[in-house]
């Protein structure tokens, strides 16, 4: 539903968590084509996105996921492959091209017109779903058309990559527009590469042309977004000081961070169900958790829940139509118990049993405490806390040594799997279940110490 | 030494034209060439890695640091090759068959050479069969494939199979790194390591190297 998207967005309440999946060559996946063939076809693109809106019921989806149309208007050729976007392989001005001798693009270069002409498509054929327009942010473009030679000469030679950086915000901004009159919803500036540069540096070249980006979008009545990949995380604050409307990152970037930053700026965040390790190699169920547990540590003012990035080619579409669900089918208030749910399915689906220590041997008690994450639910975190305190409150106990197990975790699944236990969070000492979803007292903590310790000497 | 410490210190500042003044006069005052490789370039070097590893430093600095050393080692290499001065060990490097994205596989490289490494770089979109002909050609201690996408990260898995059907498996380590790899994948296809940034890839290169050599 668009206007659920738009609603928080704009920090309005929902009823639920909006979902926008970054379908992009994986739309050629869907209808049985290479990227190679699909990016360069509006009746294809059409198909592939109409095909992942049936399946995956979005709020809202991109046309394309492509950032290299507008380096490829501008000169740079193109390396194409079937199972992922294409490379760019030269760069005009490392072939000795002047920037002043470059043009903006027109709508007509380059395969803009088969993106426009997607777009216009799916927005008479899909009324009630945000269309993204993607464009390439100024300093991948910029990246694009000098080599990678321009991130030294942001040092060597400012003036001239400042020179190249505005001419990529002119391409930026035209491109905006192209994507504003074909009638795309929001509109989002992908920049992959800012995170390879300093806040500083952000700040000197992005500030000002990512501002100049985002009041044109807005002046067009538009939402307008910001991408940013890898990790951002010291360039989420330059970023989000520019007023994008909303700002997505990738698994990177953990999202209570990026939650707490974007609030500050009254800005809507989304992400980042991971692209490799969750949604491309993982199955439904461990789509289905890692999706609750996205919006579980998002909270639902203000998120969108996204896969991080440009979704890989060929992402099983069933675990995409998994992620669906949770968002269509999941009320909000019991996400943590779907999630403990989905944590005990995959137990039993795949988990191997946890190698258990030899307590006998060890010189000290072990106290396991398995959570969901100690830094985002509060449960979990009062466990951890009792267990920290009574190191430093209890001399005369016999040692210990703990440890916080998160269900992100690998192991902490086992571990589930051979203590057998039900709920998170919980306590076990040397093997033994000793609190489930209880926080224990002091007292009672100590005693179950002290116990096996005894244990052990028997 | 005063003069080693200056070029560290212009080192990190990527003042190249100064390296390559300190490094001759180094030179000039009988100086060592491994005492300024050592304690003037790989000193100035890791530091910089360990900044850049901690935020304090972004890719430009890092780029630009690089510059100053290759300026310095340029002239030091052939006086070291004419003493016979050894590497710490000698690795190759490339991006996997498909992908042209070289940041990452060129950062690696820059932090092996501020290393000691000798590092021989067979570029970007490296296929198998090259990766093996390269091992079989230069013997290195490490082979090291870098991959920024997924797709193209399985060629790492090819590459491990190839070199295993030209019995060279056991005669190299086998780094993988890059924004697509985790270390269960590099587990998984059988790599001997993993590294998530060039300054770790750097630590566990000499670690694999003592263990192996």
């Amino acid at each position: 539903m668009k206007t659920l998207l738009f609603d928080v967005i704009k920090g309005k309440k929902a009823k639920r968590v909006p979902w926008v999946p970054f379908v992009g060559v994986h739309g050629g996946y869907l209808i049985g084509l290479g990227a190679d063939e699909y990016l360069k076809s509006s009746d294809k693109i059409v198909e592939g996105i109409s095909t992942a809106i049936q399946r995956y019921r979005p709020d809202g989806i991109p046309v394309a996921f492509d950032l290299q149309i507008e380096a490829e208007a501008l000169g740079c050729e193109l390396i194409w492959s079937k199972n992922s976007p294409p490379s760019v392989s030269t760069h005009p001005l490392e072939r000795g091209i002047q920037i002043d001798s470059l043009k903006v693009p027109s709508e007509k270069d380059g395969r803009i017109p088969v993106i426009m002409d997607a777009l216009k498509r799916l927005k008479e054929k899909y009324t009630d779903i945000a269309i993204y327009g993607l464009v390439t942010g100024p300093l991948t473009l910029a990246m694009h058309l000098a080599g990678t030679d321009l991130l030294m000469n942001m040092l060597l030679d400012p003036e001239n990559v400042e020179k190249v950086i505005s001419f990529s915000c002119d391409v930026a901004t035209k491109m905006s527009q192209y994507y504003s009159k074909n009638g795309a919803d929001v509109i989002a500036i992908v920049d992959p590469t800012v995170s390879l540069i300093s806040p500083q540096t952000f700040d000197q070249f992005l500030t000002e042309p990512y501002k100049k980006i985002f009041n044109f979008i807005k002046s067009e009545n538009k939402i307008s977004a910001s991408f940013a990949c890898g990790d951002a995380r010291k360039v989420i604050e330059p970023i989000c000081k520019t007023h994008p409307d909303s700002f997505h990152a990738d698994e990177n970037v953990p999202l209570s961070m990026l939650r707490d930053s974007t609030q500050k700026y009254n800005i809507s965040f989304g992400g980042n169900i991971p692209l490799a390790t969750v949604l491309f190699n993982g199955n439904e169920t461990l789509s289905q958790k890692v999706a609750a547990e996205c919006i579980y540590e998002s909270g639902i003012n203000r998120f969108v829940l996204a896969p991080g990035c440009d979704l890989l080619y060929d992402t099983p579409p069933k675990n995409l139509e998994a992620v669906g669900e949770v968002v269509h089918d999941v009320p909000i208030e019991k996400i943590g118990a779907y999630i403990t749910e989905k944590a005990s399915q995959i137990v039993e689906e795949e988990i191997a049993p946890y190698k258990v220590p030899d307590y006998t041997s060890l010189d000290h008690v072990v106290v396991d405490v398995i959570t969901i994450n100690a830094d985002t639910c509060a449960a979990c975190k009062y466990m951890v806390e009792a267990v920290k305190s009574i190191g430093d409150k209890f001399m005369a106990i016999p040692p210990f040594e703990w440890s916080e197990h998160r269900l992100s975790e690998k192991t902490t699944l086992s571990m589930i799997k051979t203590f057998g236990l039900k709920q998170i969070p919980s306590i076990v000492i040397n093997g033994k279940i000793a609190f489930e979803g209880i926080v224990p007292t002091h007292d009672e903590l100590v005693k179950k110490i002290r116990e096996a310790s005894e244990r052990k000497r028997k | 030494m005063a003069i080693l410490q200056e070029i560290s210190e212009n080192l990190q500042k990527g003042y190249a034209p100064k390296v390559t003044e300190l490094v001759k006069q180094a030179l000039n005052n009988k100086l060592d060439p491994l005492q300024i490789l050592n304690d003037g370039l790989i000193n100035g070097m890791n530091i910089v890695g360990v900044k850049f590893r901690n935020n304090e430093i972004y890719v430009p600095e890092v780029l630009i640091a690089a510059r100053a050393m290759y300026a310095g080692l340029n002239i030091l290499r052939p006086i070291l090759t004419q003493t016979g001065a050894t590497y710490v060990g000698r690795v190759v490097i490339g991006t996997v068959k498909g992908d042209i994205h070289d940041i990452g596989k060129n950062l690696v490289k820059m932090m092996m050479e501020g290393a000691g490494f000798e590092v021989i770089d067979l570029g970007v979109d490296v296929s198998p069969e090259k990766f093996v002909d390269a091992v079989k050609n230069y013997k290195p201690d490490i082979l090291g494939m870098s991959a920024l996408l997924t797709t193209t990260m399985l060629n790492m898995k090819d590459t491990i199979e190839a070199l295993k059907s030209e019995n060279l498996r056991d005669k190299v380590v086998v780094m993988v790194g890059g924004a697509a790899v985790t270390e269960s994948y590099a587990v998984e296809i059988g790599a001997n390591g993993y590294a998530r940034d060039s300054v770790s890839a750097v630590e566990r290169a000499k670690e694999l190297v003592l263990n192996y050599k």
